[in-house]
């Protein structure tokens, strides 16, 4: 039987960024699936493997008006989502208070993984696959 | 009525009436005055011609009963003569008398004279016969009857001349009557044209003089004087003090235009410099990554490690001008919803919080109760706050407390209000620069971008508010932004 595995979809319109956080999540055991556009993102989350969690610039291209947190919660209204946006942008984004979490870009990658996993945790998603320890990222 | 009719339209009715009644009522005069004296002429004179025929009538009678009278007494024939002289006369004066007469009466007593003398003139000629028949007795018997003749004659005289008077008495009467009705139509005119100078008047001094008089006050500087002589002059000067205010406001329009130009120009460049900027900071975030991560892996030494860190430094710095530039460059566009502001401030110390950590600046919120409502954008507010935090907190640089008071206060000019006052323990701003804090590009720090004091300043004013720089015993940095609580447009 195989084991469960953790899903993160990584939103970002630069693809050097996407690249980076795929890194950091698979070197976690994490499946990380990539999205270039909101159309994408919603598409993972309606596969039939959806994401345990979101990370999304909110840049991010729409292909309508709505922002893409809207879009998500509209889909996945229980799906986490951490908005990983630009210093001051983060603040006055309109669904910002959609979000689980809220982290400026440019920082370095474990604050975002340490959220992440604490989002995970709260969730029991990460008690539930057992791939994701604390240690995991402290160790870093 | 009168208020759908024009100044021009009033003021020439007016004239029109004015010149219209004075016209009329000297014409009417001078027409009425001429015919009146016309008639009376006609009358007078005509009444008169018939009062003296009446008069030599009678006169012309008398002498001839004289003549008679003595001719019966001595028998000369002389007195004959001058009986003719004298009966000619009569018949002049009834000529004169019957071309003078226009009433019927006045035809019918001269009738009757004439009709009494032909028989008064055969019996006095068959009694002058007698007489120089030498029957004085048949003559002087017949004689009587004459005398009675004669007084009929002399009767119808004196109802002729009666007529005549009473004929010079109507003409009289006539003209007194003509001349009262002129005189009443004297008044008349004369009343309705001291109604339309009275209007005339009025109508120029409401409409014209007084309007002249209040905007000849207007002109010129200083308090509004009492007297200002001649309304027309002072308003001459205020007409080419108003021209030279116009050239002054066609300069200074065309100033403002070159200033618009000169703006728009500036605002497209900004528009343009916000899209490098953004471009710019995509990669720029990108590389701040890797070197995040790039840290992680590497054994550097000593050097390496300070070259890598001003590396890591610079760029971050790098990051933070793009991201303060970029917030600078966003168009005033405030998403309002109902929002407390002690909510705002929870929320961006909590989003601050690791910020304030990193620092090891303590923030206290000195709250009585929690703030009122009011209508305004929380994400900028957070931004403002966040600002003011950030600049406290590289103020202070190695730990400090940050104070947030908050209270309601009625602000004049302002109404009721809901305050910040944002205290910071560090060293303060030196008062040389003080007043240029909140310009924008101003920065007393090296790594500073001079714009989060700019854009704090921005946020408030925005909101309708004020954000001022306090200097308050034994704190650094004091800020006090006040916040109308508006109510909801």
């Amino acid at each position: 039987m195989l084991e469960p595995e953790i899903t993160i979809c990584v939103a970002d319109p630069n693809p050097r960024v996407r690249e980076l956080l795929r890194r950091e999540f698979s070197s976690l055991g994490c499946t990380v699936i990539l999205a270039r556009t909101s159309q994408e993102v919603v598409e993972a989350c309606l596969s039939s493997s959806p994401p345990d969690l979101v990370v999304v610039d909110p840049e991010l291209s729409c292909a309508d008006s709505d922002p893409i947190l809207t879009r998500i919660s509209m889909f996945m209204p229980k799906l986490p989502v951490v908005l990983h946006a630009f210093p001051g942008e983060a603040l006055n984004h309109p669904a910002a208070h959609k979000a689980a979490a809220i982290l400026e870009k440019g920082e370095s990658t474990n604050r975002l993984k340490d959220v992440v996993f604490r989002i995970l945790n709260e969730r029991d998603v990460v008690t539930r696959t057992n791939k994701w320890k604390r240690k995991d990222i402290t160790a870093e | 009525m009168g208020a759908y009719l024009s100044l021009r339209t009033k003021i020439f009715l007016l004239l029109a009436g004015l010149v219209g009644v004075n016209c009329v009522g000297a014409a009417s005069t001078l027409w009425y005055t001429y015919s009146t004296q016309k008639l009376y002429k006609i009358e007078l004179s005509r009444g008169i011609s018939s009062l003296i025929a009446a008069q030599d009538l009678e006169t012309a009678l008398i002498m001839q009963k004289g003549y008679t009278t003595y001719f019966f007494l001595d028998g000369d024939i002389q007195w004959l003569e001058s009986l003719k002289e004298h009966q000619l006369g009569f018949r002049v004066g009834m000529e004169r008398a019957e071309n003078a007469a226009s009433s019927e009466r006045e035809k019918q007593v001269l009738q009757k004279i004439s009709d009494s003398y032909i028989k008064f003139s055969i019996q006095r000629e068959v009694v002058i016969e007698l007489y120089k028949e030498g029957n004085e007795k048949a003559g002087a018997a017949k004689h009587w009857e004459v005398r009675k003749q004669f007084h009929v004659i002399y009767t119808f005289c004196e109802e002729y001349k009666q007529i005549q008077e009473n004929r010079i008495d109507l003409a009289h009467e006539a003209y007194r009557h003509r001349g009262r009705v002129l005189a009443g139509f004297s008044l008349v005119a004369v009343f309705l044209a001291v109604i339309c100078g009275f209007l005339l008047g009025f109508l120029i001094y409401q409409e014209i003089l007084e309007p002249l008089r209040r905007l000849a006050r207007l002109g010129g500087e200083g308090p509004k004087r009492k007297g200002v002589g001649n309304e027309v002059q002072a308003l001459g000067n205020r007409f080419d003090s108003l021209l030279q205010d116009v050239d002054q406001a066609h300069m200074e329009l065309e100033q403002s235009r070159e200033h618009l130009i000169q703006a728009e120009k500036l605002a497209m460049v900004g528009k343009l410099s916000a899209g490098v900027a953004h471009s710019i900071r995509n990669p720029l975030t990108s590389v701040k990554m890797r070197l995040f991560s790039l840290e992680r892996s590497l054994d550097l030494n000593d050097i390496q490690r300070e070259d890598f860190e001003v590396i890591s430094e610079e760029i971050g710095h790098l990051n933070t001008i793009v991201g303060n530039f970029l917030e600078f460059a966003r168009p005033p566009r405030l998403r309002t919803q109902r929002t407390s502001l002690s909510e705002v401030v929870d929320m961006t110390l909590q989003l601050a919080q690791h910020r304030l950590e990193s620092y090891g600046v303590e923030a206290i919120v000195q709250r009585k109760l929690k703030l009122p409502s009011l209508i305004a954008d929380p994400d900028q507010l957070k931004e403002f706050l966040m600002n003011l935090i950030m600049n406290a907190c590289e103020a202070m640089g190695d730990g400090g407390k940050l104070f947030i008071k908050e209270e309601s206060a009625d602000i004049k000019g302002l109404g009721p209000c809901a305050t910040l006052r944002i205290c910071d323990t560090g060293p303060g701003i030196p008062p040389n620069i003080a007043p240029k804090v909140f310009e924008p590009f101003f920065s007393s720090k090296e790594e500073g971008t001079g714009l989060g004091l700019s854009i704090a300043s921005r946020i408030i004013t925005e909101h309708g508010g004020i954000l001022r720089m306090e200097h308050e015993e034994g704190m650094g940095a004091c800020f006090y932004a006040i916040l109308p609580l508006k109510e909801e447009e």
